[in-house]
């Protein structure tokens, strides 16, 4: 009945004319997410008794965070539910169903790093020192290793990854499975990278000497070439609000930006969630309007995140604020 | 494990070992262009595409000339308009070079390749596959028959592949044909 409802959703999104008519017809049906999350992290505080501030400070962030999430304000990023996951402490599997139903993002993967020391912290059941025992080991773990320059992946399935894992017993076991498998975490995501990469070459009209030349010539603004420097050095953390704002910022449509999420171990866009309906709607505002379309003399990359953000600012929503601070002002460069 | 390419024009079978470089381009011969896969198919575009290599990913862009490509059987069409969409390779994937999807019959052959993660051992042998309606395949471990397989089927066995281009068929490694079935 969900994929149901969401196929519909979508459907409905794709039919919208124009900004008035999404909020009209596709807002209210997305209502029930924020319904539900308020249900839930209100659950959360009060049957571990914590109070706002106890949970702000399990959760490492702020008691007006707090407030608003219990007000059904939605966390804006994967590492924020894992923190609250966390704090609840959550076996993995309701730690899955909160990643995947309240936040719609993808459950844990033992092959990336963080994810990896997030389950093992999980295992340990360390209570209220959850959240800092997890930045801690996963940091220490970050300056002793070096994931550059591994050969090839290690061939070795999740399931038996997974297994492995739930064996270890202490942090140095840890730590000693982690540089064992140091190639299966640098190349958890080095096809999304490889992705990536090919599509900023490919859509380029010559081949420049670096990605450096080639972010100065097209005026990229900073978060990008950021991001995009990271993914170079194999260091970048995809989470899915960057992904779905670098597919915008490269021009990208639809179906290329749920490649994107599918070779980071995520969902598709989703049609449920308020932002990502949005970005459905211009995506496909764009497309219609060959905004996407690549002329041989001339290829614009901006003009989609200019578009999008123009929408976005439109909209004026605060569940909105977040990506747009993702795609920075032009005038700003 | 080695990335490759393996080409098959005017019945010419031929290995490229991708990993040797970074960046291979595809096309016909042109004085302009350092094309490192040389065709020679008038159906084949001067610079048609480029094989490239992120970190040991393979990828293919096609270079959206007039000559159509066909990947795993579908036409590469851009989608919408003019627009690149890079491929990531996977082992097996196959592609027809210079293959025009409007015409209705392109007089030129085209080019057939396969993008393969695995070598075989020794050289390359080829069969006169003609009027054959029916082809079996085998190898120390395994067998496959085949009723009027499609040109450009691949079938790989532990140690070795066949590739069936109607009248000639490649093998290498550990694969040889078993028996034959003449048509009329």
């Amino acid at each position: 009945m969900s994929s149901l409802r969401t196929l519909y959703i979508k459907d409905e999104i794709f039919r919208c004319e124009d900004i008035e008519d999404l909020k009209e017809n596709i807002f209210p049906l997305l209502e029930s997410q924020r319904m539900q999350w308020e249900k839930k992290i209100n659950e959360i505080i009060e049957e571990n008794q914590y109070t706002n501030t106890k949970f702000a400070e399990l959760c490492g962030t702020s008691r007006q965070t707090v407030i608003k999430w219990r007000k059904g304000s939605i966390p804006k990023n994967r590492e924020t539910f894992l923190a609250i996951g966390l704090a609840a402490n959550y076996d993995l599997e309701q730690m899955n169903q909160l990643l995947q139903r309240y936040g719609r993002y993808p459950e844990l993967y033992s092959k990336s790093l963080e994810d990896c020391v997030c389950m093992f912290v999980m295992q340990k059941k360390y209570g209220a020192e959850a959240l800092t025992k997890y930045k801690y080991i996963l940091s220490e773990i970050k300056t002793c290793m070096n994931l550059e320059n591994c050969d090839s992946a290690d061939d070795i399935s999740t399931k038996l990854f997974d297994e492995k894992l739930s064996q270890i017993k202490d942090e140095d076991e840890l730590e000693s499975f982690i540089k064992e498998h140091v190639s299966t975490f640098s190349y958890a995501y080095h096809k999304f990278y490889a992705y990536v990469l090919a599509n900023i070459l490919s859509n380029s009209d010559m081949y420049f000497e670096s990605l450096n030349e080639m972010s100065y010539a097209q005026e990229w603004s900073s978060s990008l070439k950021q991001c995009v420097s990271a993914i170079r050095q194999k260091k970048w953390y995809p989470t899915r609000n960057k992904i779905i704002s670098l597919g915008i910022h490269l021009g990208m449509d639809g179906e290329q930006i749920n490649e994107m999420l599918e070779l980071a171990h995520m969902e598709p866009l989703c049609a449920k969630n308020l932002f990502e309906s949005v970005i459905m709607f211009v995506l496909e505002d764009a497309s219609l309007n060959d905004m996407l379309e690549r002329d041989d003399e001339y290829y614009d990359v901006s003009a989609l995140y200019e578009h999008t953000r123009e929408i976005l600012k439109e909209l004026d929503m605060p569940e909105l604020d977040f990506f747009l601070s993702e795609l920075e002002d032009k005038e700003e460069w | 494990m080695a990335n490759q390419l393996i080409v098959i024009e005017n019945e010419q079978i031929s290995t490229y070992i991708l990993d040797d470089r970074n960046q291979w381009i595809i096309g016909r011969y042109s004085k302009e262009i350092d094309t490192q896969i040389l065709l020679h198919s008038l159906s084949v575009s001067r610079k048609h595409g480029v094989f490239h290599n992120f970190d040991g990913v393979w990828t293919y862009i096609d270079e959206n000339g007039k000559n159509g490509t066909m990947y795993n059987q579908k036409h590469m069409r851009p989608k919408p308009g003019k627009r690149v969409k890079p491929i990531l390779l996977e082992h097996g994937d196959t592609f027809v070079f210079g293959v025009n999807e409007t015409a209705e019959q392109n007089v030129v052959t085209p080019v057939w390749a396969i993008f393969s993660k695995k070598e075989y051992q020794g050289k390359w042998k080829v069969e006169d596959t003609r009027n054959l309606k029916a082809l079996t395949f085998i190898s120390e471990t395994e067998r496959t028959h085949l009723e009027k397989p499609e040109p450009g089927t691949v079938r790989e066995h532990k140690n070795g592949m066949a590739i069936y281009m109607k009248d000639k068929t490649y093998m290498i490694g550990d694969m040889r044909l078993e028996e034959t079935i003449c048509s009329n």
